[in-house]
């Protein structure tokens, strides 16, 4: 009980308007990474689409190498490393695609980023406990990116990709039909004034199946939606499905969202607004 | 002829003589004088009070007359009064006035040979305490600062290898929100009591050390009240007798400091205060005498802490961990005592604690909750055998029986991966820890070396253990003012916070272990006189083994292990404590110097989270008759702790891993704190009105407590402890 007190001290302690807000869109940023396929039950090719963003990028050009591997353990406390990596590689992108759109979307890097999980990986999922094939282990592919004309610019990220024994009823990417904007309209122009925004559809968290140690457990999944601009301010940088956030245009009139919509268990998709 | 008979006539009208009765009080307190000579001039009579400070005249002759009282260490007093009042009250002013005036303290047994005491006194007025006894007790040497939390760290321990106890009864915590103030007010406690390296058999389950709140009984005189207002709280109280043979004691207090922090935070967009924090606490205490031989007495006390606020910002950037903030701590005891003396030379106390805990933690759709109750015995039979052999025989037992609710967000699942698994449990049980023990007095060399052989047996239902637990103190008396000390000791300690739980932990774990060693010199210079110098020396070693550590390891079944107790560890240092006073001059120091190290499996040997090398308290304070004037000096060196070098995006869980530096690689910067303060009484005669002035942190020094990051750990901000904060408060006493 003791460990509560340092703990509030912490939470009061942690609003500290100097320092970058998590919804701001600045500097070089990975918002989200997209699988085609973010559960699979046998070796194939998953292609993962990068989400950037870099307001400063100024046509600049972002060198990207990654590596994947079996996850060594991170839930557990292990390092985040590929020791043995299965599949290394490099790339580049070029931002001048992005100049429109405040540098913020998806990116498709010159030689895209196949991630080519092989068979051996299930060979050794095979060799493990029946609860842990049926419920997964990961693989994951850890990338980074940076700025060719700035090398202080870099960011480190991953991404999982599930592998499991689980025949059928394999995750899949949420979907969402817009943005909406005080709850009825469509979101096409910037709000020059506070509103409530939300998404338009947004796709129902998938029922699962995994296996705990008193049986099969039937669950759902858990939705949450991740909000981003260049300008004006969001009131909670995360919702849950259903919620409208409150977006202060700070007097600005133009501007990049983005609205990242993620399930529990990898699956995501990105929506993005360059408005007016 | 006409002229002598008026004057015949008017003769027994000029020797006319009357009796005069009275009272002779102290003013302010009301407080019977007893065996104080009161004269009456010009007529050169004198009275004596009696044990109620009342006195006589039998003959006074009547008209105008003088009274005059001189008597050591109070203002002369002279009042011209007339014979038509046949009954007076007198109140004689003393020179000097303490702090708190209705409050007399008497001294505890002192087994524990390092053991330090503070009483009520002596913590009432130490500057930057606010007359809290518990931090008054950060002015001992071995006390490390703690100041931003509700915690006390002893000679380089974790804080939860300190137990708090009340009157011996465990209690849950001893300070409010944030280490504001202990949670009973000042003036119901007698002493607290600081128990470090080498404690006595009478206590156990800790391997830094205990803090024992002692309260004292109520007074029997008459009734008295107190009443305070300042920047935080107020509150009051009465005391006095109810009948002949009991009395009780009520206090209450309440906090506003909720609205004193909403102030702060007005301006901070992230922060909103929808309802401000509180705390409060009461207490009651009776007593009853039930023969010349026993007693029984009944405590009551309640604590309840709440805090609630809305968090915009998520806590470290955890997608879950936002919305309404809740926290509750709350908790009850009430412990009956009853002591007897059975003959002469045997005697034995026995009490009992029971309560609840209660504590609720909140954020958004996660909580944290913990339901206890604990019942705790406490039983001793003290027995003089003979002049030089004391022997007392003791039990110390406690049962608590728990529920704990948990459900956060966690990254870790049946898979081994990280996701965003919402961890949702209940545990339900019960656990207990019942020790007897045995403490031996022997008095050798003509009362010079007092010899303590101890044992405490215990047992600890949740790791299915039972210890014998050697204990040894010696104190040797070289000459009237120089005492040498020694004490060592085993102490176990259970697992704690779910550490030995099957869902949270490692059920398979073991107490964990220290061996104590003690050495110490109190050297008197003062050699009877008032004025001089105390000078107090302790050097400590501990060693420490079966530590709980996290780990990675996993069991034959690949499950994870969580923790094992497979750390290790020592702390050795040397503790000193000099006082100096001179009249209306005092002087304490306090010094230590200290090295808390760790060993874990493939790590080597690191500085402890606690380990702080340099502790300095220096306090000064001048009296006058009216006026205190005080000041204290911390310096403390920074604690450890492992910095944060970058942040890894983990997309799919939209967080921020830390990847951390060096493990305890660097210390935050030293803590220095001036604080200064002010009391002021003013005597009436039936009442005192005190007003201080308590200035904390003068110099407005920023001491770090913690480091803050932004949401990818690419900035980083220092956030400081209490700035420069004046608090003034006001108090009437009768």
């Amino acid at each position: 009980m003791k460990f509560l007190f340092p703990l509030i001290f912490i939470l009061i302690s942690c609003g500290d308007d100097d320092m970058k807000k998590y919804s701001k869109l600045s500097g070089l940023r990975i918002l989200a990474i997209t699988a085609d396929n973010p559960q699979i039950n046998s070796a194939s090719t998953v292609r993962l689409t990068p989400y950037l963003s870099y307001p400063e990028a100024n046509d600049t050009t972002i060198d990207i190498s990654f590596e994947a591997c079996i996850d060594p353990g991170i839930a557990y406390g292990a390092e985040l490393d590929c020791k043995t990596p299965f599949q290394t590689g490099t790339t580049t992108y070029d931002t001048t695609a992005l100049n429109a759109d405040f540098y913020t979307g998806p990116i498709t890097p010159v030689t895209p980023l196949d991630i080519n999980v092989p068979a051996a990986s299930f060979t050794y999922l095979a060799t493990l406990n029946s609860d842990l094939q049926f419920n997964g282990v990961d693989v994951i592919v850890i990338l980074t990116f940076t700025d060719q004309s700035d090398s202080t610019k870099t960011i480190k990220t991953f991404k999982r990709i599930s592998l499991t024994s689980k025949s059928s009823g394999l995750n899949t990417n949420p979907t969402i039909g817009g943005l909406i904007q005080s709850n009825s309209s469509d979101l096409t122009s910037f709000p020059t004034t506070t509103s409530n925004i939300s998404l338009d559809s947004p796709s129902d968290g998938e029922a699962y199946q995994i296996e705990a140690s008193t049986g099969l457990t039937n669950l759902n999944e858990t939705m949450t939606i991740s909000w981003f601009s260049n300008v004006g301010e969001f009131k909670f940088s995360r919702t849950d499905k259903d919620e409208t956030v409150e977006f202060d245009p700070q007097g600005e009139t133009a501007g990049v969202f983005v609205a990242v919509y993620r399930d529990n268990r990898g699956g995501v998709v990105v929506i993005k607004r360059v408005l007016p | 002829m006409k002229y002598l008979f008026a004057l015949i006539f008017l003769i027994p009208n000029i020797y006319a003589q009357v009796t005069l009765e009275g009272k002779l009080l102290e003013r302010g307190t009301r407080t019977p004088l007893k065996e104080v000579n009161v004269f009456i001039l010009p007529h050169k009579l004198k009275a004596t009070t009696d044990k109620d400070g009342k006195f006589k005249f039998d003959a006074v002759p009547e008209g105008d007359f003088d009274f005059i009282v001189n008597n050591s260490g109070y203002i002369r007093l002279k009042q011209k009064k007339n014979t038509k009042e046949k009954t007076y009250v007198l109140y004689l002013e003393k020179e000097f006035y303490g702090v708190f005036e209705t409050t007399v303290t008497a001294l505890a047994e002192k087994k524990d040979v390092t053991k330090k005491s503070l009483s009520q006194k002596d913590f009432i007025k130490a500057p930057g305490a606010q007359e809290d006894p518990v931090k008054a007790v950060q002015n001992l040497p071995g006390i490390a600062n703690q100041s931003a939390s509700a915690q006390v760290v002893i000679q380089g321990s974790e804080p939860d290898d300190t137990r708090y106890t009340l009157n011996g009864h465990e209690i849950p915590i001893v300070f409010h929100f944030g280490g504001l103030s202990s949670i009973i007010m000042p003036q119901a406690v007698e002493s607290v009591d600081f128990l470090s390296s080498g404690y006595g058999p009478e206590y156990g389950r800790a391997l830094g050390g205990i803090i024992n709140l002692q309260t004292r009984a109520p007074k029997t005189d008459r009734w008295h009240g107190m009443a305070f207002v300042d920047l935080f709280n107020s509150g009051g109280l009465v005391e006095g007798p109810i009948d002949d043979t009991s009395s009780m004691f009520f206090s209450a207090r309440y906090s506003y400091i909720g609205q004193v922090l909403a102030k702060v935070a007005e301006d901070n967009e992230n922060f909103n205060l929808t309802v401000a924090p509180t705390f409060s606490d009461m207490f009651l205490d009776y007593h009853k005498k039930l023969s010349n031989n026993d007693e029984f007495s009944f405590i009551a006390v309640r604590s309840r802490d709440e805090l609630q606020f809305v968090l915009n910002e998520p806590v470290n950037n955890d997608p879950l961990l936002r919305g309404d903030f809740y926290q509750r701590t709350e908790f009850y005891r009430i412990i009956p005592r009853y002591q007897k003396k059975l003959s002469e030379t045997q005697s034995i106390d026995v009490s009992l604690g029971y309560g609840d805990n209660d504590v609720l933690f909140e954020v958004g759709d996660n909580f944290f909750k913990l339901n206890s109750t604990t019942i705790s015995q406490r039983a001793e039979l003290k027995t003089k055998v003979s002049e030089t052999y004391t022997n007392y025989i003791g039990l110390d037992a406690q049962t608590i029986d728990y529920s704990v609710g948990l459900k956060f967000p966690r990254r870790d699942d049946d898979t081994g991966a990280s996701t965003n698994e919402v961890f949702l449990t209940e545990i339900e049980g019960a656990n207990s820890q019942n020790a007897v023990y045995a403490r031996n007095q022997f008095l050798f060399l003509d009362e010079k070396l007092v010899f303590s052989p101890n044992l405490r047996l215990e047992n600890f239902s949740q790791t299915e253990e039972t210890y014998l637990m050697p204990r040894l103190s010696l104190a040797y008396k070289v000459d009237d003012y120089l005492t040498t000390t020694f004490a060592t000791g085993i102490y176990y300690q259970a697992p704690q916070n779910g550490e030995a739980t099957a869902q949270a932990g490692n059920p398979n774990l073991d107490s964990e272990r220290a061996i104590h060693y003690s050495v110490g010199i109190e050297k008197d210079f003062r050699e009877g006189s008032s004025n001089g110098y105390l000078l107090n020396v302790d050097l400590f070693y501990k060693e420490l083994d079966q530590l709980i550590i996290g780990t990675s390891a996993t069991d034959s079944d690949g499950d994870p292990l969580v923790n094992s107790n497979e750390g290790t560890g020592n702390i050795k240092g040397i503790q000193t404590m000099l006082k100096w006073n001179y009249d209306e001059y005092a002087f304490v120091g306090s010094y230590t110097y200290l090295q808390s190290l760790r060993q874990e499996p493939g790590k080597s040997e690191y500085p402890s989270e606690f380990d702080q090398t340099h502790n300095l308290n220096l306090i000064a304070s001048y009296e006058t008759s009216r006026w205190t004037y005080s000041t204290r000096i911390r310096y403390v060196t920074g604690r450890p702790f492992t910095p944060v070098e970058s942040g890894v995006f983990d997309s799919d869980n939209d967080v921020y891993v830390p990847i951390q530096g060096g493990f305890l690689s660097e210390r935050y910067s030293d803590f220095f704190q001036l604080d200064i303060r002010f009391d002021r009484k003013w005597v009436y005669d039936t009442w005192i009105l005190s007003a201080y002035l308590d200035i904390q942190n003068i110099t407005n020094n920023k001491n770090v407590e913690n480091i803050s990051y932004n949401f990818d750990f690419s900035e980083e901000v220092e956030t400081a402890g209490l700035p420069i904060l004046p608090i003034f408060g006001v108090k009437g006493e009768f």
